[in-house]
């Protein structure tokens, strides 16, 4: 597919679903650094860790919606409370196991958001992501 | 109409003229004159337009000499008139006043002089002019010679006749007897009619040329004088009084009581009452002609054709033209009420024939009012709704006896007070009540319309619908009288309640419900979702020829297991189909991305398809629309009949108020008598042998009906299946 060294961030408290995820984007870009959270509120600290470090943050995260404790929705908004600037360059997709249509019309609500995905995570899914 | 121009003209022409005439008097103002006096005072000769000038009479002033001489218009004097006529004086009675004659010879009752024959050698006081020819006419029918009299001439002095200087003199009945008897002088009087000498006394007279050439002012003088006359003597008070104030009376001692007993005296004369004023009877004239006729006063030849005044002679010609004009108009009243007549009859029948409608009209609503006042009762009783009224102003309330018996108390035994009614409301129900009640009494509610609990007679409580309006107020606006009813609504109350109760018990658990099957179905889902992708990083040719056949079933129960879950998300986000956008979708471009996402399916069953959109564009939400044409499509195909090839025609169309699809093939078809009613429902399958879940239908159908459409289907077993789509153009209209 593409040798891209893109920085990957994976959100979800299923560890097997981040487990097949890793395993399907090595498979195809090799060269991606792939970091993975199983709690929304660590992701959200590792990004504000960054911000303050003034590091390059990931150029894509890939969100769980259902997740207990902090969900994607709740993620997303703690995004937003944060300076939006510092993501122009970074790409959220939204993943999970089952379709609402009310999911997809709140998704719309958010510019950061570009796409919502049906599990199981496909490689198609991912030069989808990849492609914009 | 000519006619009676020229008649009213003769008739009314005269009557027009103001006239000034001048009456010569007897003698001086005494009654005897009354009715004249009494014609000008109340205006009886001004209602005549006749201006009256009254001359009294003495020697100087002999009444018919001044008439003759044209010195008065009017006169009046006594019957002795006759004598002037017979000699030729154009003189005409018009009026006899006195219908005796007034006439007596007074002498001292001392000197007994009771009989005409006792005046033999007796000196008498006479004038001529003052009734001494019809006193000669007495004493001639009494066979006594004038010659044997001493005839002296009168002093018209009563003392002469008190001091011995006469032994009797002439006079009135009616005047100087009763002047003598004021001064103590007893009199003794003749009267004339005693012997047979009967003659009119004071009269009336003109002369001839008045009569002819005036004879409406005649007419309008005697008309006014006569009624004068009977005003007098039926008022000799106030004339009595009015005679005192005239030149000349007060300075000869005449008293009221003198003028009253003169009048008293009069009414023996006049005979006011019995005849008619100014009466004369050719007859009675006859006979005092005669008498004189007799006694050699007047010539045999003397007739009295000219001397007695007919008013119907004269007038003849004007009362024939009364006559004939009464006849006219009279002919013409005919004439007019005959027509009138005519159309009154017509006008009678008609109003009664209205009047008789009217009256069956009446009858008719007097009866329905009857029986809608029977049926409203009826159905007051039959409804269980009771009357109530609240009289603000003495706080009395009246509630009808079916409210009671639904409270169980007896007839007639319930409270009449306000206050004992609102302690039978409900606490929670009351302030709703009260504050509705004040707003409606102070006009900024019209209408109560609340549901309240009342206490039964067990202290349990009862639900009523109470509605209350305003019956009057004061002018404020202020309400004086509540009225309306009470209606016992208790069970369908307890059931909407308990309906309610249901209904919320229901809606949370249709929630939990859907939580739960949310939250089961992603649960199921994520690791359906994980075993897909583990299948599919699964390196199948590592395995030996057995497992590889195991690991295929195990793939397909996989991807059985993620297309049930699948679905079952879609039926729970059925319910808000109805928010999710509507777009402009191109059929043919939709359909043939359906075909293309089960192009496998299509091409291996050799499915042909047709369409024919005939509206090509519709109003939809994407997603459902796309969901339609997969679903029948698939359904077409998974029932085809294995033996012909699988024709599926998809059309499109539109009735007035709806859009319409229809996807019509020619396969198994499905047993409408027998599963009709199911073939919408979850989890229905009607083939065996074939793959289903048994949910495509249903959740078409919910998604169409959530968008307001219909979905209907049409099959006979081994020759297909239509189903017809409706979708309402309005929903859409952007």
């Amino acid at each position: 597919m593409t040798n891209d060294a893109k920085h990957m961030l994976l959100i979800d408290d299923d560890d097997i679903n981040n487990f097949l995820t890793r395993e399907i984007i090595t498979m195809h870009m090799p060269l991606a650094t792939i970091d993975s959270f199983t709690k929304a509120e660590d992701a959200l600290e590792y990004i504000q860790q960054k911000l303050l470090l003034q590091q390059a943050l990931p150029d894509i995260i890939l969100l769980d919606i259902n997740m207990p404790i902090m969900d994607g929705w709740e993620f997303l908004k703690a995004l937003d409370q944060l300076d939006l600037q510092k993501f122009l360059n970074t790409k959220v997709f939204l993943y999970t196991s089952s379709v609402y249509h009310q999911d997809k019309l709140k998704a719309e609500k958010f510019s950061i958001v570009k796409k919502l995905f049906v599990k199981p995570f496909s490689e198609y899914d991912l030069a989808e992501m990849i492609a914009d | 109409m000519f006619l009676f121009a020229v008649l009213c003209s003769g008739s009314f022409e005269a009557a027009a003229q103001k006239d000034s005439v001048t009456l010569n008097l007897k003698w001086w103002h005494q009654f005897q004159f009354a009715g004249y006096y009494a014609a000008n005072m109340k205006g009886f000769y001004k209602a005549e337009n006749l201006t009256i000038n009254i001359i009294p009479g003495d020697q100087n002033h002999p009444p018919v000499q001044a008439v003759l001489k044209g010195n008065a218009d009017f006169g009046v004097t006594g019957s002795d008139l006759i004598l002037n006529y017979a000699k030729g004086q154009p003189v005409v009675s018009i009026g006899a006043i006195f219908q005796h004659s007034a006439y007596t010879i007074i002498s001292s009752r001392k000197a007994n002089i009771n009989f005409p024959s006792d005046l033999i050698g007796k000196r008498i006081m006479a004038s001529d002019d003052q009734g001494w020819v019809q006193l000669q006419a007495l004493f001639l029918k009494e066979g006594i010679p004038l010659d044997s009299l001493k005839v002296i001439a009168h002093t018209w002095n009563n003392e002469d006749l008190m001091n011995g200087h006469a032994d009797a003199m002439t006079g009135y009945i009616s005047v100087e007897p009763d002047q003598l008897r004021q001064n103590g002088f007893q009199v003794a009087t003749i009267l004339p009619v005693s012997y047979g000498i009967d003659f009119y006394g004071d009269l009336l007279f003109t002369t001839q040329v008045m009569v002819q050439k005036h004879p409406r002012l005649t007419e309008r003088f005697r008309k006014a004088s006569f009624k004068g006359w009977e005003y007098a003597m039926a008022h000799p008070g106030e004339i009595a009084d009015y005679i005192l104030t005239l030149p000349g009376v007060k300075e000869r001692n005449i008293t009221k009581a003198s003028l009253l007993f003169e009048a008293e005296e009069m009414k023996k004369l006049i005979l006011p009452g019995l005849v008619e004023m100014g009466h004369q009877n050719e007859g009675r004239w006859q006979h005092i002609l005669t008498t004189y006729q007799s006694l050699g006063l007047i010539d045999k030849k003397t007739d009295l054709d000219k001397f007695i005044y007919d008013a119907g002679k004269t007038e003849s010609n004007r009362l024939w033209r009364i006559l004939l004009f009464t006849s006219f108009i009279a002919l013409l009243i005919v004439g007019i009420i005959l027509f009138y007549n005519f159309s009154l009859h017509k006008a009678v029948k008609h109003r009664t024939f209205e009047l008789e409608r009217e009256v069956k009209e009446r009858a008719r609503m007097q009866e329905q009012l009857q029986l809608s006042e029977e049926r409203l009762e009826m159905s007051i009783r039959a409804a269980g709704i009771g009357i109530w009224e609240w009289n603000i102003e003495t706080g009395n309330i009246f509630l009808s006896d079916s409210i009671a018996q639904n409270l169980g108390y007896p007839p007639g035994s319930f409270p009449t007070d306000i206050e004992s009614y609102k302690n039978m409301v409900h606490p929670n129900d009351l302030p709703t009540l009260m504050d509705e009640m004040t707003q409606q009494m102070e006009g900024t509610l019209e209408e109560i319309n609340l549901s309240i609990r009342l206490k039964t007679k067990r202290n349990e409580w009862k639900w009523f619908l109470m509605i209350s309006r305003v019956l009057k107020r004061d002018l404020q606006k202020n309400a004086l009288c509540l009225s309306g009813i009470h209606l016992n609504i208790d069970e369908l109350k307890n059931k909407e309640i308990e309906l309610s109760n249901l209904s919320t018990t229901l809606l949370k658990r249709n929630n939990e419900l859907q939580q739960f099957a949310y939250i089961t179905s992603h649960n199921l889902r994520s690791p359906v979702a994980n075993l897909i992708s583990l299948s599919r990083l699964f390196k199948k040719e590592e395995l030996g020829e057995h497992n590889s056949v195991y690991f295929t079933k195990i793939r397909e129960c996989i991807s059985n297991l993620n297309e049930t879950l699948n679905d079952v998300n879609e039926i729970l986000s059925l319910h808000s189909a109805g928010e999710e956008k509507t777009a402009l979708i191109d059929l043919e471009q939709e359909l043939s991305a359906v075909v293309t996402s089960i192009s496998e399916m299509v091409v291996t069953t050799r499915t042909i398809i047709t369409t024919e959109f005939t509206v090509p564009v519709l109003q939809y939400p994407k997603r459902i629309l796309h969901s339609i044409f997969l679903n029948l499509l698939t359904n077409a195909i998974k029932y085809r009949r294995q033996e012909i090839p699988l024709y599926v025609k998809i059309s499109s169309g539109e009735d007035e108020v709806n859009h319409i699809l229809k996807i019509a093939d020619n396969g198994m078809g499905i047993d409408l008598e027998k599963y009709g009613d199911k073939i919408f429902s979850l989890f229905q399958r009607f083939h065996s042998g074939v793959n289903g879940k048994g949910m495509g239908l249903y959740i078409i159908k919910n998604q169409i009906e959530s968008l307001d459409g219909t979905i209907q289907v049409e099959s006979a077993k081994n020759e297909g299946t239509v189903f017809t789509i409706t979708i309402p153009k309005k929903e859409f209209h952007t």
